[in-house]
């Protein structure tokens, strides 16, 4: 690589031209397409992750779904409760015109 | 302080345009050069350049680690200009305005700018790369090895057998000039 060497000024002899006005164009219209707007950005983020990672946490997921089904009893249904309440209004008079007679306990005729 | 080439991939790849913008006018000439003298064709120098911005601004392709954006652009630039080279055929133009000077000062320039270019063109395609890459486009040696992918003693010797073969070629027109008055 010598710096005197007579072979870089005739190498040099040989110019490339300037790319055009269009090439400009071009590639800034490629770069505002590929932009685009941030919800269709979303769907061409990618996110590589190694396999053994991706390994570990698949075995790490399986193994707290199994351990989660193991530990939950399973569910009975609920029994019928022993004491039945019961409201039944048949027979039940209201009081005429809210009139109140007291009635003193020896009155009372059993 | 011009600001780094990588601060201005990664806010480019991230949607900032004036960051795009000056990286692309950075490297716009020589990438264009380099694919323009490995394609000899403007179209599909055109279309490299293109590319290869495309390319370039898809995360997770460039890595600090392994180069210099540089490096890193012309490597993708070689790379979609071989894969052109290798679908087309090889493309080839005339090189542009030859055709154009008519004057006889200017047909000897034009006549040893054109034995150059065709001498160049004649080398093996990863020979050519070298040359362009090391001769025209001032890459080192390190950045040659990282954007071919490389080492650094394969590419000195690509540019050594590179340059035996040009000198061979050339050599009428490495010889002393026999023209009075037309030579520099």
């Amino acid at each position: 690589m010598n710096e005197h060497d007579p072979l870089r000024p005739l190498l040099h002899e040989w110019e490339a031209p300037d790319p055009s006005p269009a090439l400009d164009a071009r590639v800034r219209a490629a770069f505002r397409g590929r932009r685009g707007a941030w919800w269709e950005r979303l769907w061409t983020i990618r996110v590589s992750i190694p396999v053994p990672v991706l390994a570990a946490v698949l075995l790490l997921v399986a193994a707290s779904v199994w351990i989660e089904r193991r530990s939950t009893p399973p569910s009975r249904p609920a029994a019928p409760s022993g004491y039945i309440t019961r409201l039944e209004s048949a027979g039940f008079q209201p009081l005429p015109d809210g009139a109140t007679r007291v009635i003193r306990s020896g009155e009372i005729k059993q | 302080m011009a600001v780094d080439d990588s601060r201005l991939l990664s806010e480019a790849r991230r949607g900032d345009e004036g960051s795009f913008l000056s990286l692309y006018d950075r490297y716009r000439n020589p990438l264009y050069r380099f694919a323009w003298r490995l394609t000899a064709s403007t179209a599909t120098a055109e279309d490299v350049v293109q590319e290869c911005w495309v390319a370039a601004l898809q995360s997770g392709r460039y890595d600090a680690a392994r180069g210099s954006v540089r490096a890193y652009l012309f490597g993708v630039a070689r790379n979609l200009a071989f894969a052109r080279l290798r679908l087309g055929g090889r493309e080839t133009e005339e090189v542009d305005g030859a055709a154009e000077c008519d004057p006889f000062d200017d047909l000897l320039a034009i006549e040893r700018s054109e034995a150059v270019a065709r001498a160049i063109a004649a080398l093996p395609p990863l020979q050519r790369e070298a040359v362009i890459l090391f001769e025209y486009e001032d890459l080192s040696l390190e950045e040659i090895a990282q954007a071919t992918g490389i080492e650094t003693g394969a590419v000195k010797a690509r540019l050594h057998r590179a340059r035996e073969t040009l000198r061979r070629r050339l050599a009428p027109l490495l010889a002393p000039c026999e023209i009075p008055g037309r030579c520099s």
